[in-house]
Order: C-alpha cells, then sequence, then structure tokens
C-alpha cells in the first residue's frame, strides 16, 4: 500500500490502516525522539502523542511531501514543544560547546579494548552528548536517510544550516573520538 | 593492514556508526498500548458527540415549548412562568439531576459497557 492511499484509509478512521501506518514508522519516530529527548521514560509518551496528532491531523497531509517526511515533522516539533515546556536548552552555539558536555562518555580503558563494537559504542555515546541541533540533524541524514531538502522541511532549518550542522556534527565526533582516546589518531589521520 | 587501510576502515565504521541505533529499540507492545488509547480517545469522543446533540435537541425541544406557551400570553401561562421564575433554584436543581443522570447513562454506562466488551 503507498503512503497516499495509506494516508486516505487513516483519513477514513481506519484503525487497521492506522496500526500499519504506526508499525511502519515507529523506528523513524522513536530514533527522532528518543535521539532529541535523550530520556527514555519521556519519549514513550511523546511518541504515542506523536502518533495521535498524525491520526488527528492526517486530513492536512496532501501529498506534497513524503509520509515520512510528515510525521517526522510532527514528531520535531513535538520534541522541540516538549524541550520547551521543561526548560531545556534548545540550541547551543558553537562557541559554548565544550568538553565538559562529554563528561558522560565512557572511555575505554585500553587501545586494545577499541575494537569495532566498542568504537561504535563510542561515537553513540558522543552523540548522544552533542548539541541538540547537531544529533537531530545527524541522526535524520545518517540514520533515518533524509536529503538535505527533507531535513529543511522537518525542522524548517535552512538547507546552508544543515549541510553546517552535519559537518560540524562530524568534526566534533571526530575530535572527541581524537581526545578521548589518542592512540586512534594514528589511524585517524584526516577528516572526510 | 596498511595505514590508509586502516583510516578506511576506521570510517566505514564511524558510517556504521552513525546509520545504527542499537540499545534502542521501540518497547514491546507499544503499538497495541497506541491503538488501545486511540479507540479509548475516539470512543469518549463519539460518546461526548452524540450526548451533546441529544441534549441540544432537548434544549431545543424545550425552547420551543416555551415560545408556544408565552406567545398566546393566557393569564395561566404566564402565571405559571412567573412560578418557574419565582423558584428558579428548583428549576436549576431539576436541570442539573436530569442533565447528570443523562450524562451517566448516556456517557460514562456506555463507555464502561464498551470497554468491558472489548
Amino acid at each position: 500500500m503507498d503512503d497516499f492511499t495509506l494516508a486516505a484509509r487513516v483519513r477514513e478512521g481506519n484503525t487497521h490502516a492506522f496500526r500499519f501506518l504506526v508499525e511502519k514508522y515507529k523506528n523513524l519516530v522513536w530514533h527522532m525522539v528518543l535521539r532529541m529527548v535523550s530520556q527514555r521514560e519521556d519519549a514513550e509518551d511523546l511518541c504515542q502523542d506523536v502518533f495521535l496528532r498524525v491520526f488527528r491531523d492526517i486530513g492536512k497531509f496532501r501529498g506534497d511531501s513524503k509520509l515520512s517526511t510528515w510525521i517526522g515533522s510532527i514528531a520535531y516539533h513535538k520534541c522541540i514543544d516538549h524541550l520547551r515546556r521543561n526548560k531545556r536548552d534548545l540550541v547551543v552555539p558553537v562557541e559554548n560547546y565544550t568538553p565538559a558536555m562529554l563528561s558522560k562518555v565512557m572511555i575505554p580503558e585500553t587501545i586494545g579494548d577499541l575494537d569495532r563494537a566498542a568504537i561504535k559504542k563510542l561515537v553513540h555515546q558522543i552523540m548522544e552528548a552533542m548539541p541538540l541541533q547537531y544529533r537531530t540533524v545527524v541522526t535524520l541524514y545518517h540514520l533515518e536517510g533524509f536529503s538535505y531538502r527533507e531535513i529543511e522541511e522537518i525542522t524548517g532549518m535552512p538547507e546552508g544550516t544543515i549541510k553546517s550542522y552535519l559537518n560540524r556534527g562530524r568534526q566534533i565526533i571526530h575530535e572527541k573520538m581524537l581526545g578521548l582516546v589518542p592512540d586512534i589518531r594514528m589511524i585517524l589521520f584526516e577528516t572526510y | 593492514m596498511n595505514s590508509k587501510e586502516r583510516h578506511e576502515e576506521l570510517k566505514t565504521i564511524l558510517d556504521e556508526a552513525m546509520q545504527e541505533f542499537p540499545e534502542m529499540q521501540v518497547p514491546p507492545g507499544f503499538t497495541d498500548a497506541l491503538i488501545h488509547k486511540l479507540e479509548t480517545r475516539l470512543t469518549w469522543h463519539e460518546l461526548i458527540t452524540e450526548f451533546a446533540l441529544k441534549t441540544g435537541l432537548i434544549i431545543a425541544a424545550l425552547a420551543i415549548l416555551a415560545l408556544v406557551l408565552f406567545f398566546p400570553g393566557k393569564d395561566i401561562e404566564l402565571s405559571m412562568f412567573s412560578y418557574l421564575i419565582k423558584n428558579w433554584y428548583i428549576v436549576a436543581a431539576s436541570a442539573f439531576i436530569f442533565f447528570f443522570t443523562f450524562f451517566f447513562d448516556q456517557v460514562f454506562l456506555r463507555f464502561l459497557f464498551r470497554k468491558n466488551r472489548s
């Protein structure tokens, strides 16, 4: 079933179609919400709220964009509202980003421990500790595979800003990897 | 493995890492819980809408009845209105009891019945 037909069925109030939609997009919403909010206990309620909003507002979906982009946009704005309500810092300026924000990252004891899985775990921990705007853009681009244009539709950020956050996000991961595990410099001698 | 190959290997690992979210699976039963929540909301919405429509119809019928009785202006009907206006608290209490019972029967009991049935 294509997205437009699926949306039409949900619009008719078909809960079976809605169940199908939830199954199809629950990973997208879960990843976005968890990366943005970083608190598992809030994430489940927020995800439910996102899908209830999707059901309520499905009539507004005209098919101009992909359904995933439209749902992603609802999830993004729900998270922003949630963070605003809880008075958490929404955007951390680049100049204010300090290594202290990475204090919760677990550093492997020796370079010998740094196998493939350990490197990935370290990257995930660095990403979790990154400022909201970077981890959101990196998640949407790398994890969910959205294009710059789609990320622009979801977040409302200009394409230039998205590219800048994405590059800076990657740079932060590299810098922190080098900072946390200096021995890695031997193999990571250039950025990509 | 030379340094270039090791660098490529690390680059691949970093790319893969950014494309994964390993320990964060959607909680089991998420969809069922969500659908249950949605159905509960839809049931409430349906019952409240029906209640509002029925209440609206009853109020409209009473208003029409009052107009029909009031406009001919016979003494007996006017005295009945003045009695009702003087004893407004009896009218208000009766209306409150009526609508509370009506709400309980049409919304709350029906909701519990549907919930038990499902």
